[in-house]
This record gives C-alpha cells, structure tokens and sequence, in this order.
C-alpha cells in the first residue's frame, strides 16, 4: 500500500523528473514511475504541458532581439568605450 | 562592400551600443555592471578585428561577444559552495511552500488551472506575456540566474553548463526544477489567461 502511495502521491519527485527528462533521458525505472504517476495525476499532467510552453517562452525571451526599447547607453559610457579604443 | 568600409568600431559604438546595452540589462539586471560588460565587449571586437570576417553581420558579431561576456560575468559570481549554502538555507521551504511533506510530496497548491494553453505558439510573441515573463524572472532568487542564462540564452547543455559554472549535475538539476517551479507559480499569480 504505501508503495502505492508513494507512487501516485509524489508530485515532487515526478515534477523533479519531468524538468530532468527535458533534457536527459531518465533510468527506465525512474521514467516508469513518473509515467504512471501522470497518467492518475491532473496536477503533474499540467505541470509538464506548462513547463514545456514555460521552455519554449524563454528561449525566445533570451535569445531574441526583441529588446526594450527603454534602455539607453549614455553619452559618458559611449564616449569611454571609444576613449579605451585609443589606448587600446 | 568591400571590407575596410565596415570596419570602423566606432562608428559600431554609435550604432549598437544602445542595443547591446539594452540586451545585456536584460540578462545581468544591474546598470553598472551591463556598462562594464558592454565596454569589455567593445575592447575585444576592436582588439579581435581581424578575426571579424565579415560572414555574419556586425551586430551579430558583437552579440555573440557579448554573450560570452556575460556567460563570463556569471562564471565568475558562480561557485559550488555558494549553491550548497543556498541549497541547505532554502531546501526546507521550498519544498514546503510547493509540496505536502507529510503526504508524500503531493503538489500543495493545486494546480489544475490550465493558464497557459497548449497552442502556445500566438502566445509565445505576445509582447504582454514577455513582460510578465520579464517581471517573473526578475523576481526568481539570484543563485538560480545563471543556469538560466547559461541554458536559455547559450543554448548550451547540461553537461557544459555544469562545466562552466563549476556545478554538480544533481544540483543543477535541482537549480532548474526550482527554477521553473517558481516561474510556473509566478505567471499563475500574474493570472496569464488562456489564450483563446
């Protein structure tokens, strides 16, 4: 009983191993266990879908040219970056 | 074009800096340090001209030192006993703000609410969805910064980044699960609507 327990109330451990999983493949009994876990578990169902758009969003978000345009370089920093030209 | 006429850094610095300034305030989250990178990227493209070959466009160039730069920057700040103080400073509450310890590790915040849809792809170029995006990641504890960076903005995998930063492989994985799990419960706050 508390094997099963275990197994169907470890969201923790699943979620752990759904992140891991993204990238690496897990142990066959690791890989079994959150498989099982999911199939009874709404809660992690939605984690791994969420996690996955969570993924997609931010390579976008750091890769991607699409900055703000509220930053500025001042003039004194512009100015010292091609002061260091000269000495450079 | 021939190449010569291109190669004038600074006129680069006129062009680029405000973009390259603003991509790297993005990522390190601090103006003075960003001033620092920025100039250090710079000094290296007018150092390493001769390398430039005029293959990819300058601002690509200059972007690609710049990611180094900051990849450098949080190599720097990085170290495994930094990450074992913060592990066993946070592992209790975190795990007990997510999870029921006394249930076996069941999620504690139910998270049926399917907030973030499956046909993610219109979603993912809402420019309101990078700004809560943007204000989530602000917020996340700093010692989880860097594996972010190095994975998202790299594009490099487990095994370099652990490399690079000097982590264990079971503590990165533990920085990523974390990581995410907080970002999840933040846009979830932000009460990101389905898109529809």
């Amino acid at each position: 009983m508390k094997f099963f327990n275990r197994l169907l109330n470890n969201c923790e451990e699943t979620s752990f191993n759904i992140v891991k999983s993204e990238e690496t493949p897990l142990s066959f009994s690791a890989w079994l266990k959150m498989k099982i876990h999911i199939l009874f578990c709404k809660c992690c169902q939605n984690f791994k879908k969420q996690t996955k758009v969570i993924d997609e969003a931010l390579y976008k978000h750091f890769d991607s040219e699409m900055n703000s345009d509220a930053e500025h370089a001042s003039q004194e920093l512009k100015d010292k970056i091609k002061e260091s030209f000269k000495k450079g | 074009m021939e190449k010569n006429d291109c190669l004038n850094p600074e006129q680069w610095v006129e062009e680029f800096s405000d973009f390259l300034f603003a991509f790297a305030v993005k990522r390190v989250n601090c103006r003075e340090d960003a001033e620092d990178i920025i100039q250090e990227t710079f000094l290296s493209a007018y150092k390493g001209l001769k390398q430039f070959e005029g293959k990819a466009s300058v601002k690509t160039w200059l972007t690609s030192i710049l990611k180094n730069k900051i990849i450098d920057y949080y190599r720097h700040k990085s170290n495994s006993k930094g990450y074992d103080d913060y592990f066993s400073e946070t592992e209790e509450s975190f795990g007990n703000a997510f999870f029921n310890e006394n249930n076996y590790g069941r999620w504690k915040p139910k998270i049926h609410k399917n907030y973030i849809s499956e046909n993610a792809d219109q979603r993912i170029l809402n420019k309101e969805f990078h700004e809560i995006l943007e204000y989530c990641l602000q917020k996340l504890p700093p010692k989880l910064k860097p594996v972010f960076i190095a994975k998202y903005m790299m594009d490099d995998d487990a095994k370099k980044i652990c490399k690079e930063l000097n982590i264990t492989s079971s503590n990165y994985w533990v920085l990523l699960f974390r990581s995410k799990t907080l970002l999840r419960s933040c846009l979830e706050k932000k009460e990101i609507k389905p898109y529809v």
